[in-house]
């Protein structure tokens, strides 16, 4: 509960009405929950544990039923472009091309044309997808896409990075490349990475602190710090300790 | 008139080289065939020159009436009737079209309207269009925009109505301003409908136009065709519906083309 704190969760509860019974759905029990400056935070639970909404509190694109969510002290009323967001279809427009799509929060800013052009080459290049510009979403692989969605919400220079199962949807071995990659991009760009996931393994790889949240509904289960240097070894001790910890918190709230 | 499937014809890979060498070969040897044994049944007498005169005596009538003024005459009358029946209907039904795909009210209040109306075919309308317009140009118009009116206006709907939720989020995450979500995201997303609309649009009314050109007309291709029934001349009757016929061809081929350039995005093929 520091001041420093970037992202201050208060008693944030969600109640959905659901459209099929007509009746209050609990999403979330009220989170309490503190992100500091510059650390990378890992939302793990099960499917439909209310991990995507509280991620979407933090966006700003759901409104919390009661308590607050606070940026740099300040409550969050609406999405903003201070907070990037990727998400697992990736979202990129199949209309523009990649570098329209990386450079469409600048667009919207009223940016030039010429400095669009600056960020979309340096945000490409972040990425690993540089000369890919005139390409469309389409003729992309997934990896591909999900790299473009970060470089698209990297463009806006956020302070946040919010991230919804990004590489969900990956084959294996792309996924663990994406993980390296985006680490990579974490300590270049020194953003505060909240990141939602349902792998262990993903979320002890990247994490600096692991929230493991309940079964719907949704509330803080534990919190599990690693402190583990980066490049973490998959293979090692350390890593599966922390994996069957996290994995012994979990089982008990596998929904049926 | 169905709504179509988000552009089906697009998703069809535009086939390269030698294959699309292949298909227009086996294309040009089909419509060959087609006339060789019209050739032949009006050759050996088997049906009398006057119900189905022979590819020759067309072409040369064809020759006739390109040469005297008329054949030109008639398809630009025609022309300008599509233009302008079409240009009627995409004004009202791009707007309404966009209004009921955003807005959830509108689309219950208009909807059962449209239903009920949409099954009347147009050549249904022409005596209340007479009734109302009269038999000049006007009545004539709003039949052609009757026909036109239903494919854009329901897949301008379908667009707006089938924007994907994770566009619009991330243009907002994006910073986006309703205005701007609006602009960049819904507008773009329901543009390949509008397209697609526009061309059935266009299909339409060249459909409908020689149902309108029954009305007292005095022009116009399907006047062409009335007149030839009228005067015994089946050979008129043919000219006028082959011209139909090479018009819509052609129509059909610029439309599809502008649809392939303005969607060049969705031709695009998966990179291996």
């Amino acid at each position: 509960m520091t001041a420093a704190a970037k992202i201050e969760i208060r008693s944030v509860r969600k109640t959905y009405v659901s459209g099929a019974t007509n009746q209050l759905v609990e999403a979330l029990l009220p989170v309490d929950l503190d992100i500091a400056h510059g650390e990378f935070v890992c939302l793990l639970g099960p499917s439909g544990c209310g991990k995507s909404t509280l991620l979407n509190c933090i966006a700003g694109l759901v409104t919390p039923t009661s308590g607050e969510i606070l940026v740099d002290g300040k409550a969050v009323r609406a999405p903003g472009a201070d907070r990037g967001m990727v998400f697992q279809e990736h979202g990129l427009f199949p209309w523009m091309t990649v570098g329209d799509n990386v450079g469409f929060g600048p667009l919207l800013r009223g940016m030039r044309k010429d400095e669009r052009a600056q960020i979309v080459e340096r945000y490409l290049g972040l990425v690993g997808l540089s000369g890919w510009q005139q390409r469309f979403p389409g003729e992309l692989s997934g990896g591909m896409k999900q790299r473009v969605g970060i470089a698209r919400a990297l463009a806006n220079s956020p302070e946040i990075l919010l991230l919804d199962e990004p590489f969900g949807s990956l084959d294996a071995l792309t996924r663990d490349r994406m993980q390296d990659e985006l680490l990579n991009i974490w300590q270049a760009a020194k953003v505060t990475c909240v990141f939602v996931t349902h792998s262990i393994a993903e979320a002890v790889f990247l994490a600096d602190r692991i929230v493991v949240m309940t079964a719907r509904p949704g509330k803080v289960k534990a919190l599990i710090c690693i402190t583990t240097p980066r490049r973490r070894d998959r293979a090692s001790s350390g890593f599966t300790d922390i994996y069957h910890q996290a994995e012994r918190l979990l089982s008990t709230e596998v929904v049926e | 008139m169905k709504v179509m499937a988000l552009g089906s014809p697009l998703l069809r890979r535009i086939p390269g080289g030698r294959q699309a060498l292949e298909n227009r070969a086996v294309g040009i040897t089909s419509v060959a065939i087609v006339l060789v044994i019209w050739w032949i049944v009006t050759r050996l007498g088997f049906v009398s020159q006057v119900l189905l005169p022979a590819p020759a005596a067309i072409t040369t009538t064809f020759v006739e009436l390109t040469k005297s003024g008329d054949l030109p005459r008639h398809i630009a009358v025609s022309m300008g009737r599509v233009l302008v029946g079409f240009l009627i209907a995409f004004s009202l039904a791009i707007p309404l079209g966009t209004l009921v795909g955003v807005s959830r009210i509108s689309r219950s209040a208009i909807m059962p309207l449209v239903e009920l109306v949409r099954p009347i075919p147009p050549i249904a309308v022409i005596p209340m269009a007479i009734l109302w317009l009269g038999i000049g140009e006007v009545s004539k118009y709003s039949i052609i925009a009757y026909g036109a009116f239903f494919p854009i206006f329901l897949n301008t709907m379908t667009g707006f109505a089938a924007v994907d939720p994770v566009h619009v989020r991330a243009a907002l995450t994006l910073g986006a301003s309703r205005a701007q979500v609006f602009r960049y995201v819904i507008l773009m997303s329901a543009f390949p409908n509008i397209v697609v609309g526009a061309r059935l649009g266009m299909a339409m009314a060249f459909i409908v136009l020689v149902a309108s050109e029954l009305i007292a007309a005095e022009s116009g291709l399907g006047f062409l065709i009335m007149d030839a029934r009228n005067q015994f001349r089946s050979d008129w009757m043919f000219v006028g519906m082959i011209s139909m016929g090479i018009l819509g061809y052609l129509l059909n081929l610029v439309l599809l083309g502008i649809e392939r350039r303005v969607l060049r995005w969705r031709t695009v093929v998966h990179a291996k």
